[in-house]
């Protein structure tokens, strides 16, 4: 199934080679899953939504989703 | 010394005409200074009474339509915190400072260093390496000198920021770093003071409204034990980033000073000037 991964801030370069940010995935795949695929510090999230909505590691994927991924975000 | 009463503020006022056609009584800034000399009362002082008067200060003419002459006595009324003067302090403190809250407590122990440059509107070229609250006393002098101003000179910590906040009907995270945030979380929690959240990175940045009672950063940040590296030490933080929080932070403080309930209460707004994100989340 297709989802679409959105990687806010210092987390976009881990998605640069996706076409606007397509992913093939399998049916199921969790959020965790596709951190890993894309090599991105798991430890270091602040925040992920699927379709707007917040989410977690462990959130299952469906067809057509859009994730985004948001790294901790602390300046002033 | 006799009192300012009404009489002497209906002198002082003048027929004027405003944007939408409609007459009104009005009190300019130079009588309202003059006055407050000679009645030895603060500006801010005098213009409550002229609100009260339904005289509208012609500085606080273009806020009437949007919060009307009882919010903007409100405001005159009120007491905010701003804890942090740097990029997102400095903005709220100048638009709340313009927008007539009566009585600021800032808090910063740094002074300004060229890299501030590009977004604390504080700093200038001829003050750095001076306290950031001598700034902000002087900017509050020439920008609306009846606010009451208290300027600590501190780095926020759990002891010093109870007093700091103490009295206040809302108080403005302009922090830093992660870590002190949840700090100035546990000081409003205890005082019972709604706190709000604000944080940039690169072009990304996020505002949320926290009451006492409710979850706060935890549902943000996701854990206490922190995240210390935050994005904005890899991408930096230019200019129009501090400056679009700021704005929905001190809309958030005034819509709590006002008792307005259109807030960010239990959501977070999030937003990527680089990659047109603008979204509000629910938290509950």
């Amino acid at each position: 199934m297709m989802v679409r991964v959105k990687l806010l801030g210092s987390f976009a370069k881990f998605g640069k080679h996706l076409d606007d940010g397509m992913m093939a995935v399998e049916k199921g795949i969790r959020i965790r899953d596709i951190v890993e695929i894309l090599k991105m510090p798991s430890e270091n999230i602040m925040l992920i939504l699927v379709n707007g909505v917040s989410a977690t590691l462990d959130t299952e994927l469906s067809e057509g989703n859009t994730v985004q991924i948001f790294p901790p975000v602390g300046g002033g | 010394m006799k009192k300012m009463n009404a009489d002497h503020i209906s002198r002082l006022a003048e027929m004027c005409t405003g944007p939408d056609g409609r007459t009104y009584r009005s009190l300019s800034v130079p009588a309202t200074l003059e006055a407050s000399g000679l009645w030895e009362v603060s500006s801010r002082d005098i213009e409550i009474l002229a609100l009260e008067n339904r005289i509208v200060p012609e500085r606080y003419q273009r806020n009437i339509g949007t919060i009307g002459i009882d919010g903007q006595i409100k405001l005159l009324r009120s007491r905010t915190a701003v804890v942090g003067l740097g990029g997102l302090g400095g903005s709220v403190f100048e638009m709340l400072l313009r927008w007539g809250v009566g009585s600021l407590a800032v808090l910063d122990h740094d002074a300004f260093t060229d890299s501030n440059l590009n977004r604390q509107v504080l700093s200038t070229q001829n003050n750095l390496g001076t306290p950031k609250i001598e700034a902000a006393k002087l900017r509050a002098a020439e920008i609306n000198s009846g606010i009451g101003l208290s300027a600590f000179a501190l780095s926020a910590d759990a002891e010093n920021l109870s007093g700091v906040i103490r009295g206040c009907g809302a108080v403005v995270d302009a922090l830093d770093n992660i870590h002190t945030r949840f700090t100035l979380e546990d000081a409003c929690k205890k005082e019972g003071i709604p706190l709000v959240h604000g944080a940039i990175a690169g072009f990304m940045g996020q505002v949320s409204t926290i009451y006492p009672e409710d979850s706060g950063l935890e549902a943000i940040y996701g854990t206490r034990d922190v995240l210390e590296t935050g994005a904005e030490k890899e991408l930096g933080t230019p200019g129009v980033t501090p400056a679009a929080v700021a704005a929905w932070q001190a809309a958030e403080a005034v819509k709590i000073l006002l008792g307005r309930d259109s807030t960010l209460r239990n959501k977070v707004l999030l937003f990527d000037l680089n990659d047109l994100l603008m979204t509000v989340v629910d938290l509950s």
